[in-house]
């Protein structure tokens, strides 16, 4: 294994006197996927949402290859690509444009091919010139999983990825996982899919293990 | 001096330093800024006596104000409620119409009671006599019932029929307004006989009768969709109010087009990060059309308002015009400024994402000047050409101003208590208007 990409150490989050997470310490390397479990509201979100910056952590701190992390920095945004529930979408843009922009806005080479490639791959093809407005909440779950890999990025952040996935969906999320890590990249990503955390983990990390 | 000293008082209790600037420009800008634009304006037209406004605009600009009522009414639905109102009142097995009656009856008080007023207070500012008072005042009631009721009978039918009333009406009050301000700019006056008046009423009051024959019947059979579609628009329109940002209520209704909007051909953007982002906003604006369609009516409302306005206050009257007809263009840079999740989506910092959506306002500010530039005397073109730079810092600091705190700090100027965190929530808001407002008249 190569040397760290992601560092955790003890961060703390609370919510008034509620402590959700309580030094939580976690390590990402690259071509390592870090699986985030534990039941509802012991703060997998939440941990996640602090490595990308929607929230700011009370304590600890997260490093990127030993760099603290801020959010704001474009060079974070160049290497972590975030699925979470707070994904948005430009509702004036369709299918392929949201993820042509995506594309080149990163300065992806091929762009065209590459987004024609991807919606294949996530089935979105006939929705290719639908708004995000009117997709299903599936294929909106397929078009933000699509928006963190149609771009470059050394670090793939997924709340839930399973989330409103058929089980087809599921086997193909699985696959392009262990692709990601195959090629080097690294994955940290909450779940409660116990055939998704199998296929793809490396290790795991239960934020909020010893607070229960 | 016991003003002051209750200002100290509060100073001395609360030792922000914002607490005394806010307590100052509130005062200012809330009390004594319109009354010096008032006075200013009063003062200007005297002297000559020309910026006396023909009736026709006037009568355009009040049929105007009815139609856009009408439209605003039959968007949101003017028997609304909401939904857990809807889940656990309405919802059950209940006589509907007569659990709305009272509330429909309240709706048609209010505009009755509104268009009598006016129908009374416009021909009385003609020198009038007593029986066109009465029947202006019975032509207004009648106009007033009829939209009321013509919307709660509309609130039942698809929103495609609506839309089309909706046009259909706005078209025509449309073309009435064009027809009156060159009418005006021709200086082709004339006075609405008081024989018009005398016989239309009767006929408004025969169409009050049939609209609220059919809003009674449509009362009943309003749906839970009808009763709560309008929701969303209803807080939106009541945020934009409230904290003064016309924006809100504009991605709220582009946001409702959007779901009727077909896609023909998607676009491909060109490699280059910027070159991508400044196309794929070209390619949103240029699908808002109602965007062009906003910016053309505040081009025509400052060609109107050259008619009466004193040339001096002209560029003020431009940019009160340009806020709303830009606003619009920003949807791409309020979304950006809004969404965390998009900007580290798109990458980069955040100043080059909102640089880079900032073109479209400020092209659109700039044409905006450009149209009505030929309006403005000469003279007054180097205040007119502050116009996109408040406009854009006006943009600018409402989308990236922090979200007011609703605490409940309260100051005592003397004249009641006023909560110090929404003044100065307002003032913030205002300010960079108010200081190109104040710069264009120093010119």
């Amino acid at each position: 294994m190569n040397g760290e990409l992601l560092r955790v150490t003890g961060l703390l989050r609370r919510f008034g006197d509620h402590e959700v997470l309580h030094s939580v310490s976690l390590e990402v390397r690259p071509g390592q996927a870090v699986a985030v479990v534990g039941p509802n509201g012991s703060g997998k979100s939440t941990l996640l949402q602090c490595v990308l910056g929607s929230q700011r952590p009370d304590g600890g701190t997260i490093t990127l290859h030993g760099v603290p992390l801020r959010e704001s920095d474009p060079v974070v945004r160049a290497e972590i690509a975030g699925v979470d529930d707070s994904i948005d979408f430009f509702p004036d843009l369709c299918v392929e444009e949201h993820l042509g922009l995506l594309a080149a806005a990163h300065d992806v080479p091929g762009a065209d091919a590459v987004v024609e490639a991807l919606m294949a791959e996530v089935g979105l093809t006939g929705q290719r010139k639908q708004l995000p407005g009117t997709l299903s909440s599936g294929q909106r779950r397929r078009l933000a999983l699509a928006s963190g890999f149609v771009r470059p990025r050394s670090l793939l952040v997924l709340d839930e990825p399973e989330q409103r996935l058929d089980a087809q969906g599921v086997d193909w999320l699985i696959g392009r996982l262990l692709d990601e890590k195959a090629a080097g990249g690294a994955v940290l990503f909450a779940s409660h899919h116990p055939g998704l955390i199998d296929a793809v983990a490396d290790e795991r990390c239960e934020p909020g293990a010893d607070t229960r | 001096m016991r003003l002051l000293a209750q200002v100290r008082r509060a100073g001395r209790v609360r030792r922000e330093r914002t607490d005394w600037a806010t307590l100052l420009v509130a005062i200012f800008v809330l009390a004594g800024f319109p009354v010096q634009v008032i006075i200013g304006v009063t003062t200007q037209a005297a002297p000559d006596g020309t910026p006396v406004i023909p009736q026709g605009l006037w009568l355009a600009a009040g049929v105007l104000l009815a139609a856009v009522i009408f439209a605003v009414a039959t968007a949101i639905g003017p028997l609304r409620v909401s939904l857990p109102e809807y889940s656990w009142v309405l919802g059950g097995p209940i006589d509907r119409r007569s659990e709305l009656a009272p509330r429909w009856a309240g709706l048609l008080l209010v505009t009755g009671l509104v268009g009598a007023v006016a129908g009374v207070v416009g021909p009385a500012f003609g020198d009038a006599a007593a029986e066109v008072l009465v029947a202006g005042g019975v032509l207004g009631c009648a106009v007033g019932l009829g939209i009321g009721s013509a919307a709660t009978g509309l609130q039942g039918r698809a929103a495609r029929t609506r839309r089309r009333v909706q046009r259909a009406v706005m078209t025509a009050v449309g073309i009435g307004l064009v027809a009156a301000t060159v009418l005006a700019a021709a200086r082709v006056t004339f006075v609405v006989p008081a024989a018009v008046v005398l016989i239309c009423a009767p006929l408004a009051v025969v169409f009050a009768a049939v609209c609220t024959a059919w809003g009674w019947r449509a009362v009943a059979a309003l749906d839970r969709v009808a009763l709560t579609a309008g929701n969303a628009l209803f807080n939106a329109t009541s945020a934009a109010v409230l904290f003064l940002e016309p924006g809100l209520l504009g991605d709220v209704l582009a946001e409702r087009r959007l779901s009727t909007l077909r896609i023909g051909r998607p676009r491909s953007f060109p490699t280059g990060r910027v070159r991508a982002l400044l196309v794929a906003e070209v390619v949103r604006t240029l699908r808002n059309r109602r965007a062009f369609g906003v910016l053309l009516v505040a081009v025509l409302v400052v060609y109107a308002a050259a008619l009466v306005v004193p040339g001096r206050w002209l560029p003020v009257a431009a940019l009160l015009c340009a806020v709303p007809a830009v606003s619009p263009f920003g949807t791409g840079f309020r979304r950006i400024s809004q969404s965390a999740s998009l900007r580290r989506m798109l990458g980069g910092t955040d100043g080059a994402l909102r640089a880079a959506h900032l073109a479209m306002p400020a092209a659109a500010s700039v044409l905006f000047v450009l149209a009505v530039a030929p309006a403005v005397p000469s003279g007054r073109w180097a205040a007119l050409a502050l116009v996109p730079v408040g406009v854009l810092v006006n943009l600018w600091t409402r989308t990236k101003g922090k979200p007011t705190v609703t605490a409940d700090r309260v100051g005592d100027i003397g004249f009641g208590p006023i909560p110090i965190d929404l003044t100065w929530y307002y003032v913030r808001e205002i300010a960079p208007l108010a200081i190109t407002l104040a710069l264009q008249l120093a010119i």
